[in-house]
């Protein structure tokens, strides 16, 4: 059985991308830990990525290198979120962003 | 098709609501490493190999391992409950919102293009390989950024 996508609808993928989208910000509302907070950004990214990919099979191949980009930079960004947040939790015990209001000097 | 992906579709929202969901952390990095490799799965049948490579190296390799390191160092804190309501509701809204906006725009699908390796590295070398410059620059400031204010922090403290 071939599991290679040829001619499907667009709006599947756009589907998935508009559902982990709305997943991500959900959690990054509802939830006070920094680590699902960190979590629930990327699954935002990664809905983005689905979307520029999909996007790619129709015009061409700058929306994959745009994705590629965008997997580094979030990759980045989840090693400083988590260096911070356990240098915080270490140091202060800090998890929870509503007791990090001391960042100023 | 249609079957292969609604399976795909359910195992990937399942498995973010279940990332924001549980309470144990370390089934918390279990759903979040499964949906980061069911996305490289859909990067695999969408016919992007190296896409889905980088998928699975970089978040369900890397990333998946600095979070459980980051749980390990840190261990399970009970977390305080917020009223999800609100939060919720921006979701679902922004979720309706994206639905009827692809259907009013009338989205239509061609044939998938078939882009190769090669195609991927001439657009990369011709358009984006200036980008690497200030993108370099970016994550240098941000890890530089990063550990100035924990260094002028810990100072303080001390």
């Amino acid at each position: 059985m071939n599991f290679q996508f040829s001619h499907e609808p667009m709006f599947w993928f756009l589907l998935v991308t508009f559902s982990l989208v709305a997943i991500g910000i959900y959690g990054l509302l509802a939830r006070k830990s920094i680590l699902k907070m960190i979590i629930s950004v990327e699954i935002v990214v990664n809905g983005a990525n689905v979307g520029l990919a999909a996007f790619a099979t129709q015009h061409g191949a700058d929306g994959v290198i745009i994705a590629f980009f965008a997997i580094a930079l979030a990759a980045l960004e989840v090693a400083v979120g988590l260096t911070l947040l356990i240098v915080l939790a270490r140091k202060y015990g800090i998890t929870f962003p509503e007791k990090l209001n001391n960042l100023k000097w | 098709m249609l079957l292969y992906f609604s399976i795909l579709y359910l195992i990937i929202i399942a498995t973010a609501i279940a990332a924001i969901e549980l309470t144990n952390l370390i089934w918390v990095l279990v759903a979040f490493a499964v949906l980061l490799t069911e996305i490289a799965l859909l990067y695999f049948s969408l016919g992007f190999p190296l896409l889905g490579a980088f998928q699975l190296a970089i978040y369900a390799g890397g990333v998946a391992i600095l979070v459980l390191f980051a749980i390990l160092t840190i261990g399970e804190r009970e977390e305080e409950k917020r009223d999800s309501k609100l939060a919720a509701g921006v979701a679902l809204a922004l979720f309706i919102t994206g639905v009827i906006a692809s259907i009013w725009t009338g989205l239509t699908t061609k044939p998938y293009l078939q882009i190769s390796l090669e195609e991927i590295g001439k657009v990369f070398i011709d358009k984006y390989a200036i980008l690497i410059i200030p993108l370099a620059f970016t994550a240098a400031g941000i890890v530089f950024g990063a550990y100035y204010i924990l260094s002028k922090k810990l100072n303080r403290e001390e």
